[in-house]
């Protein structure tokens, strides 16, 4: 048990005056409004599930679990819950289809307050949140400069509880001079755990964190300046945080009640230039120009230096050795990642140089990936060809990591892109034939015939489909389809915003 | 087609234990240049990560012409100097099998002009190339050649097959109480040494291989 008669007022004076530079007094005497916010990554793991989200409380049994451990930061839950933070992708306006949350949400942050009154209402369940980040407000007495500094700190209970230093423990120099201002003892291990070195923080204890002076350094919430941050302390990179917060607006929004089921929207992602659809639909019109000048053009970093190492060569040759490469995850070669980042150009000019030496099971994922290139670059007939292709290499058995099924849903994908409604039909039938439990190709023979004025067998093939989760991913004139719509808020598949 | 298109296409055509060299023959067939496919791969991996195992079957028999062919044209751009070990090595060693023993050394002497610095790296690929000199110069009955390199390949790396290398070159110049006492000490480690028919029909070798239980693997002298 350490000392117990430490003035501990003065001691959190005096910490909050060298912190914020300050005088004592200012610090004692500070009329602003204050708290401690605390986040670390272990706290969903542990927590989560053991936090009563909707009475927002937590059972005495784990608070501050951690502590009997040794540990102090990780894993800290002396929160007000109510006026914690709660940031999760499902509170973003586009990941709800409930309309009156779809305009609260702003930025996927929310008050406890508000997710226990949510999940009063049924609209939100606490166990289908996940991975969420809680920014913890540290309980304190009161909202003062000084009760937010002793929350941070600690210490109020530091005669029965001081904090120890761990087995790898050291004070930041920058920051020695003012630990070693405290005797030597458990009131100086304790300080010292706030100033520790950067990496000794890793294993315990907290490291002064920069705070760009250039930067504004405030929190919004629901759109608007919730906290200025006056101080900041980090646990380790991505391992946590701890920040002293002057409270500007933390009004706590209420819930709107529920006003009906609306749409799930899809983001729409910017297209680069180097992955700009051909003007004329034809592969040739992008394969015309050297693939060597989309690299330059791309905004890839990896990808534009490749194109120094290509200077003068023979690109098929050197493509041809890059696809040698085992296990090669440069970017320039894994057309998936180009497909991500819809770097189309250069995919399809990879793909066109290397497809002609593939063989087997990789020459079919190969086409199907041309096929899907193709596509994006609006280049539809020649989409279809390379899905053809692929059904061609399959039939003569060839191997290939798709099935027949869904070689021909790549055909009838690419046809109906391509306004080929009828070829669409006859192999999306085919597809489906093949594999009855093959709902992309139900969903693909859906569109397919609804665009050949079939629509009644397509919007009851649709139906089935989109309900079970298949976005049918229809062209835009289906897309805005009022009938397509409906099916699409029924069954919470995401459109596009027009 | 060009020489070495045609090499591939009647070694490695439609042979299952080549199937990297098998795309890079078909890329050749079409035009392609083989070093521009070369530095490809090198823009991922290195030469010997990538085509290895493959490119020593080569060299081990199936087609040294092919291997040799391939490490000049290798060899005619901008490589790291590990793919540089590497290709001198497959192609010191084809020609080593292809008994243009002359050639081989000068592969060597090249290698050596490229490992200048002072790595241990540097130094065990030093060793080797020495040692590669001295059997190729004792092949060809250059004792005296023979004997500097490997001496000098023992210096940079008293590794046992070095060593093994000098006892038997020892004995053909005839310096044999250093010769025995190096095989003596190898062989006490359980390490064959490798020696020449001549070698390997001495008494004294035998008395220590009957010592040491060693069952040497004999080197055949191929000049």
């Amino acid at each position: 048990m350490a000392e117990s008669t430490i003035d501990i007022d003065a001691v959190v004076a005096k910490f909050g005056a060298y912190i914020l530079g300050m005088t004592e007094d200012e610090v004692r005497n500070d009329s602003r409004r204050w708290a401690g916010i605390h986040w670390d990554d272990g706290f969903f793991d542990e927590m989560w599930e053991a936090i009563d989200w909707e009475e927002l409380s937590i059972p005495d049994e784990v608070k501050n679990y951690n502590r009997e451990e040794g540990y102090w930061f990780w894993g800290r839950n002396d929160f007000d819950y109510g006026k914690s933070i709660i940031d999760w992708e499902g509170f973003l306006p586009d990941e709800t289809t409930d309309l009156s949350l779809q305009s609260f949400f702003v930025d996927g942050s929310i008050y406890g307050q508000n997710l226990a009154e949510l999940i009063k209402q049924e609209r939100v369940s606490a166990e289908d949140v996940d991975f969420a980040m809680v920014l913890g407000r540290l309980e304190a007495s009161s909202e003062s400069l000084m009760d937010a500094l002793k929350a941070i700190l600690m210490i109020e209970n530091f005669a029965e509880q001081p904090m120890e230093l761990h087995e790898y423990a050291e004070t930041d120099p920058d920051h020695e001079e003012f630990v070693n201002s405290f005797e030597e003892g458990p009131l100086r291990d304790h300080i010292s755990m706030y100033f520790q070195e950067p990496n000794a923080c890793r294993c315990g204890g907290a490291a002064p964190d920069f705070l760009d002076p250039e930067k504004e350094n405030v929190w919004e919430m629901f759109g608007k300046v919730a906290f200025q941050k006056h101080y900041s302390w980090w646990m380790g990179e991505g391992q946590g945080s701890c920040d002293l917060v002057e409270i500007i607006d933390d009004t706590i929004p209420e819930v709107p009640p529920y006003d009906g089921k609306g749409l799930k929207y899809k983001t729409r992602r910017e297209i680069p230039a180097t992955g700009q659809p051909s003007e004329s639909g034809s592969a040739q019109e992008i394969l015309a120009t050297p693939m060597v000048e989309y690299l330059k053009q791309s905004e890839l970093g990896s990808v534009s230096r490749v194109a120094e190492k290509l200077e003068g060569r023979n690109l098929d040759a050197v493509l041809l050795g890059i696809s040698l490469t085992p296990g090669a995850l440069f970017h320039f070669v894994d057309v998936d990642t180009l497909m991500r980042w819809r770097e189309f150009r250069i995919a399809l000019s990879v793909l066109d140089a290397r497809i002609k030496y593939q063989t087997g099971a990789v020459l079919s994922g190969d086409l199907i990936r041309k096929s899907n290139v193709l596509l994006a670059l609006k280049c539809a007939d020649e989409a279809v060809e390379a899905a053809q292709e692929m059904l061609t290499h399959f039939d003569n058995d060839e191997p290939s990591e798709y099935s027949r099924s869904a070689i021909l849903n790549q055909i009838a994908w690419c046809a109906y892109h391509a306004g080929k409604h009828q070829l669409g039909i006859d192999t999306g039938r085919e597809a489906v034939k093949e594999d009855p439990e093959n709902e992309a190709a139900k969903a693909t023979l859906a569109v397919c015939l609804i665009a050949n004025g079939d629509e009644k067998e397509g919007f009851k093939l649709l139906e089935e489909a989109m309900d079970k989760g298949i976005d049918p991913e229809p062209l835009p004139e289906l897309e805005q389809d009022e009938r397509y719509l409906e099916l699409a808020k029924e069954y919470d598949i995401p459109v596009f915003k027009l | 087609m060009t020489d070495i298109g045609e090499r591939f296409e009647s070694t490695i055509a439609d042979n299952e234990e080549f199937p990297k060299l098998a795309k890079i023959g078909k890329g050749i067939a079409d035009g392609l240049p083989l070093e521009d496919i070369l530095a490809g791969i090198r823009i991922t991996g290195n030469l010997e990560s990538v085509l290895g195992d493959e490119w020593r079957k080569l060299t081990d028999g199936v087609d040294r012409e092919l291997s040799v062919e391939m490490a000049k044209t290798a060899l005619q751009s901008q490589v790291s100097l590990s793919d540089k070990a590497f290709l001198h090595c497959q192609w010191g060693v084809s020609l080593g099998g292809l008994k243009r023993r002359d050639e081989t050394i000068e592969v060597y002497k090249k290698l050596l002009a490229e490992l200048t610095d002072d790595s241990q790296w540097t130094k065990a690929w030093r060793a080797w190339t020495f040692n590669g000199i001295a059997w190729s110069n004792f092949l060809l009955g250059h004792i005296d050649e023979a004997l500097d390199a490997a001496r000098q390949a023992n210096e940079l790396d008293g590794s046992d097959s070095h060593q093994g290398t000098l006892a038997n070159i020892l004995f053909e110049a005839g310096q044999f109480d250093e010769s025995f006492e190096i095989l003596d000490r190898l062989m006490a480690k359980g390490f064959d040494p490798h020696p020449h028919q001549e070698l390997a029909d001495d008494e004294r070798f035998i008395a220590l291989a009957e010592k040491h239980g060693i069952e040497p693997t004999i080197t055949e002298r191929q000049v």
